[in-house]
């Protein structure tokens, strides 16, 4: 009843907000009763030919892109084209003000608030342009002129006009509001007796600008209106300045409304209204018939406080007489208009089909429809608004370019991505390719599966040229080199091929991308195009690194790029004679707020740290998934090339880099800090889903390397972090929804953190916090003062669940000790179903999987091995209701029902509760076990 | 072409009275208008509500439906001019109209259709809801012009009328006719 009911109401409120002839606003097109009959402006545009701006560096984009293709540009909110900065001077106004109309172009404000102010809308040169829905305050010139020939004592003159319309043809002004307010002329200083006016025209306009309607527009608090003709000298204009006003509000405005030289000028249903004696906008005269000018006038309404007769609101405003003015059905004051001084001439007779309303329905239809915010558009589309199309990265010509940049160039609108075709770059001085980029599925030619989109995939060598085990050591990893974010193409040329302080150029088949830049499709790069830049010098340190994805002080680009700066320079295998090869000497590459997506690999640096500006602000890492490349990976001398011979992509070549996202090889005491690390990649039954972010790699031994990850977040779904080793995870998140930590590990300790539950997209079972693969003698996972707890999706989680099979020798070593648990932890709490282990066959509920073994003789849980917990409390902090844990449960050991102990509630926390503890039996730092206890 | 000429104006007394005078709603009185059907929003003449005073200046229209289609301009005398504003010369859909008119003193007891004679089809039906209020139905109109329109007059409850007062009543409607006469000329 109640979505009923919603559903009603806004239904009532699409029904209001619709035009009666059901086309969206910024779609329709000028009326036929009009000069401006078959102005189309921009209605006529694709979805990637409509913009919304939001700003003023938005819209000049806007302006930019395309080209003359039909562009619909949708103002959001109020733009102040000052951008907080006043104007300088005049002609800074002229620049910066200016909002320069394209042809075929339709400008509209998207609903109630969309404007401009310090706006000079500008309508010169083009034609087919509308103008809707937007409330215009005029602008206000910073530099009026005194001319002291103005009248008998003289005037201030200003420039810019809210809309200047100038030697333009077809266009539609159409229910916007234009007003000096706030900057009223009386809030001006008066300067050699006169205000210094700054205001210039409202609608002007001039030179030749011909087949205009200004309708429903509602001018108000100003003083020149509208000035159709700008002199009387220009007598090209004869024939021209055909303009249509119909149906407009003049609300206290001064003069000209309009005043005509020249045009045929048809003024018909308008609503003028005003007075005498207001001020600061008296009336002065309404219609003025300038030189030459020919006015048709037809059941206008005019009801200003103080004026009777025709004379009092149509004149002559100057000593040239040549204007008529015929009028039939008009009003003044609900009396007729009566008999005017101007002329009457011989009417034209307008070129179009039209029938003005009664007068007596015009100020109600006026008021009704006229003005801004009246309507809004809900089209949308993909217009670019970030940058001017065309825009690369690096810049043409740039010094300063990077040596792990990508190349991005953008387009009107998001361009699709080729089947075929190469992005290549060549170094400057020979002419030598340096990299190749090929989005055809030529580099996986030897895949048999067709799942897996084979173009835009290639082969990347992460880390090659840096590692210390030889020249062609790499991660190796599929990686699709181009993207498109929003308009913008980005290319991840291959890792680490640019040297320091080297010219180079692109070129890129045109087949790579399809899409337009300023309306012309892509034509491809040559090196005639020159799209050259230089890298920059070498960074100066080996131990102390920065990375930004933007600016120009730091190192590097990329994370990658700083590591393999660090891989060569500073590895356990690098010469001594650069002075931080071993763990004595730390190493920090300073991560700035931004985004990488990138795939990562660190081999063989001891005591690194790499540290970000903010948690949340510095986020690392791009989509991988076993099903791109399989396994839990490593470093080698080549690429493998075998084929899958399992998994949902069974005959992909499997390449041997791995399927996380940062890979860590032996590197001893890596600090983590202060970022975020991501795989992006979403479980779904098309794939296998593993998508490890880190997989920390090294041995299983009491000698194995330490991590510390501090005020981190990890962010992936299955199995965000596989770990081995000595870790310390302090105040950090992980979040995932299957096995989400796991591992190989001698001591994993999770302090102070968070551990949080996300939903799985692809199955509605229960995930599984923890999967321990643990060696045994030592602690395996631990879980201090931390917090479990679920995206608000998530009902339901398991503990952890056991890995293991009849012949595998790791344990399950789970503690949880003093940590909260949300209410989505199930109250059986571990995870035991009917699959098989070394300690038998299971007996549980929890699907196929089979019972913990704890490396003892029956597999049974002890107070120091396999699944434990001591003082779990609920997400409040009380103590947790754990009734239902599962502890002794029925196994079959040789087909034998035998009662086992396979998780237990402890009665301390002896040998969890500290870092002393927990990693005892670590043997690196000094050779002996409790060497490490690591600190904040 | 219009097939239907079905003109049909249902006019519905209150109170049984067969006696009205034309009703006095003074310029100022509240006005409260709804619509349904084709158009469900009104736009009131003094700030765009669907409340407004009624207003006798030339061209003080109370109501235009959301649609813009339907233009209602009631003056003091208790007529109800109601225009077609949509430019064409069907009124195509049906809008269901009620009026609600503050502190009125005497109260309605009629309302029925007065110059119908620019109507060229469709129905229109005028109800009396109450000693205040009026529902007006145009059910697929058409005129015999663009912008065109017909009238209606409130009546208002009488005593037993005697003939000097019928003779005013008369010289009313008189009255009426000449002012909607001058109006049109302009």
């Amino acid at each position: 009843m109640r979505t009923a009911q919603r559903l009603s109401c806004i239904a009532a409120l699409l029904a209001a907000s619709l035009p009666a002839w059901g086309l969206d606003a910024a779609l329709q097109t000028a009326p036929t009763d009009g000069w401006g009959a078959g102005t189309t402006g921009g209605s006529a545009a694709t979805p990637d030919h409509i913009y919304t701006v939001h700003n003023r560096a938005e819209l000049l984009n806007a302006l930019a892109n395309g080209g003359t293709a039909p562009k619909i540009i949708k103002v959001a909110g109020t733009i102040d084209m000052t951008e907080g900065t006043p104007f300088a001077s005049t002609a800074d106004q002229k620049v910066r003000a200016r909002v320069r109309l394209t042809s075929n172009t339709t400008l509209i404000g998207e609903g109630p608030g969309a404007g401009f102010v310090n706006a000079w809308i500008d309508i010169s040169s083009v034609s087919q342009v509308i103008v809707r829905n937007l409330h215009l305050v005029a602008p206000c010139d910073v530099g009026p002129i005194w001319d002291p020939t103005d009248g008998a004592t003289g005037n201030w003159n200003s420039q810019y006009d809210a809309i200047g319309i100038v030697s333009a043809t077809q266009v539609w002004i159409d229910r916007n509001t234009i007003t000096d307010a706030p900057v009223t002329d009386d809030t001006l200083p008066i300067e050699n007796g006169k205000t210094k006016q700054c205001h210039d025209g409202a609608i002007d306009i001039t030179k030749g600008a011909d087949l205009i309607t200004v309708s429903y527009n509602v001018l108000t608090a100003h003083d020149k209106t509208m000035l159709i003709g700008g002199s009387d000298s220009l007598t090209s204009d004869a024939g021209k300045l055909r303009v249509t006003i119909a149906n407009n509000v003049f609300d206290g405005v001064t003069q000209r409304v309009p005043r005509v030289r020249f045009g045929q000028v048809h003024v018909f249903n308008n609503y003028f209204v005003g007075s005498k004696t207001a001020t600061p906008y008296p009336h002065l005269y309404s219609i003025g018939a300038g030189k030459a000018s020919n006015i048709l006038s037809q059941a206008n309404v005019f009801a200003v406080d103080g004026a009777a007769g025709c004379d009092s609101v149509v004149t002559y405003p100057s000593s040239d007489h040549t204007g008529v003015f015929q009028d039939s059905g008009s009003m003044l004051n609900g009396a007729a208009l009566g008999s005017c001084s101007v002329a009457p001439g011989t009417a034209f007779v307008p070129g179009y089909v039209f029938k003005p309303r009664p007068a007596a329905l015009v100020k109600a239809n006026a008021l009704a429809q006229a003005g801004a915010g009246k309507l809004t558009t809900q089209i949308s589309g993909s217009g670019n608004v970030g940058d001017v199309a065309g825009t690369k990265v690096p810049a043409a010509n740039e010094t300063g370019a990077y040596t792990d940049t990508r190349l991005a160039l953008s387009f009107d609108a998001a361009p699709l991505i080729g089947t075929t075709g190469r992005i290549n770059v060549y170094r400057a001085s020979d002419d030598v390719l340096v990299d190749s980029i090929d989005v055809s599925s030529a580099p996986s030619s030897t895949d048999t599966q067709t799942v897996l989109a084979r173009t835009n995939l290639e082969i990347d060598a992460l880390g090659l040229g840096a590692m210390p085990d030889g020249a062609t050591f790499a991660r190796y990893v599929w990686y699709r080199p181009v993207s498109v974010t929003g308009s913008t193409a980005t290319v991840k040329l291959h890792n680490n091929k640019l040297d320091f302080g080297t010219a180079y150029y692109v070129t890129m088949d045109a087949s790579v991308l399809s899409g337009t830049i300023k309306g012309a499709a892509f034509a491809g790069i040559t090196k005639a195009d020159g799209w050259k830049f230089t890298t920059r010098a070498a960074p100066t340190s080996y131990t102390q690194l920065s990375v930004d994805d933007n600016g120009t002080t730091a190192n590097f680009r990329t994370l990658q790029g700083a590591l393999n700066w660090v891989m060569k320079y500073c590895s356990t295998n690098s010469p001594s004679s650069y002075g931080c090869n071993t763990v004595a000497t730390p190493k920090v590459i300073s991560v700035a707020n931004g985004n990488y997506p990138e795939f990562n690999v660190l081999r063989k640096v001891s005591n690194l740290s790499i540290v970000g500006e903010s948690r949340d602000g510095v986020v690392v890492g791009d989509e991988n998934f076993e099903s791109l490349n399989s396994g839990s990976g490593a470093s080698a001398a080549s690429a493998a090339t075998a084929l899958s011979t399992s998994g949902k992509t069974l005959g992909h070549r499997v390449l041997g880099g791995g399927r996380a996202s940062f890979l860590i090889e032996t590197a001893d005491l890596l600090t983590l800090q202060n970022f975020t690390l991501k795989n992006p990649h979403e479980r779904s039954s098309s794939w296998d889903n593993q998508a490890e972010t880190i997989y920390f790699n090294t041995s299983t031994t009491a000698a194995a390397a330490r991590l510390v990850a501090k005020q981190m977040a990890f962010y992936s779904q299955q199995d965000t972090l596989q770990l081995k080793g000595y870790n310390w995870f302090y105040q950090s998140l992980i979040a995932g929804n299957v096995d989400f930590i796991w591992g190989n590990v001698m001591a994993s300790l999770f302090e102070e953190s968070e551990i949080r539950s996300v939903p799985d997209p692809a199955s509605s079972s229960p995930g599984y916090v923890v999967q321990s693969r643990a060696t045994a003698g030592d602690k395996g996972f631990v879980f201090l003062n931390s917090t479990l707890t679920a995206d608000p999706a998530v009902s339901q989680a398991y503990l952890a669940r056991s890995g293991g099979t009849t012949s595998t020798t790791y344990v399950d070593n789970v503690a949880f000790a003093n940590t909260r648990m949300g209410s989505h932890i199930l109250p059986v709490g571990w995870c035991v179903g009917t699959g098989t282990s070394k300690t038998g066959v299971g007996t549980g509920s929890c699907g196929s999987n089979p019972p913990p073994w704890s490396g003892t003789t029956d597999g049974a849980v002890t107070d120091t091995a396999g699944w434990r917990e001591f003082g779990s409390m609920d997400a409040s902090g009380a103590p947790l209701d754990v009734s239902a844990r599962l502890g002794v449960a029925s196994v079959k050991v040789n087909s034998v029902a035998t009662s086992l102990a396979l998780a237990k509630l402890l009665g301390s926390a002896t040998g969890l509760s500290t870092r002393a503890e927990v990693f005892q039996n670590s043997t690196i730092a000094t050779g002996a076990p409790g060497g490490w206890v690591p600190a904040p | 072409m219009k097939t239907f000429k079905t003109l049909a104006v249902i006019a519905a007394a209150w109170l049984g009275s067969t006696a009205a005078l034309a009703a006095t709603v003074p310029v100022g009185t509240v006005i409260t208008g709804q619509v349904s059907g084709a158009s469900t929003t009104l736009v009131g003449l003094d700030d765009g509500s669907n409340v407004t005073k009624l207003s006798d200046g030339f061209g003080d229209v109370e109501f235009l439906t959301g649609d813009f289609a339907v233009g209602l301009d009631f003056l003091s005398s208790g007529l109800l001019q109601v225009w077609n504003n949509s430019g064409d010369t069907g009124l195509p859909g049906s809008y269901m109209f009620t009026f609600s008119f503050a502190g009125l003193s005497p109260s309605l007891s009629s309302f029925v259709g007065l110059d119908l004679s620019g109507i060229n089809g469709g129905d229109v039906s005028l109800n009396l809801i109450d000693d205040h209020s009026i529902s007006l139905t145009l059910n697929n109109l058409s005129f015999t012009d663009s912008f065109g329109s017909f009238t209606a007059q409130l009546g208002a409850a009488a005593a037993v009328p005697e003939p000097g007062t019928l003779a005013l009543l008369g010289a009313g409607l008189g009255a009426l006719a000449l002012r909607r006469n001058r109006r049109v000329a302009a």
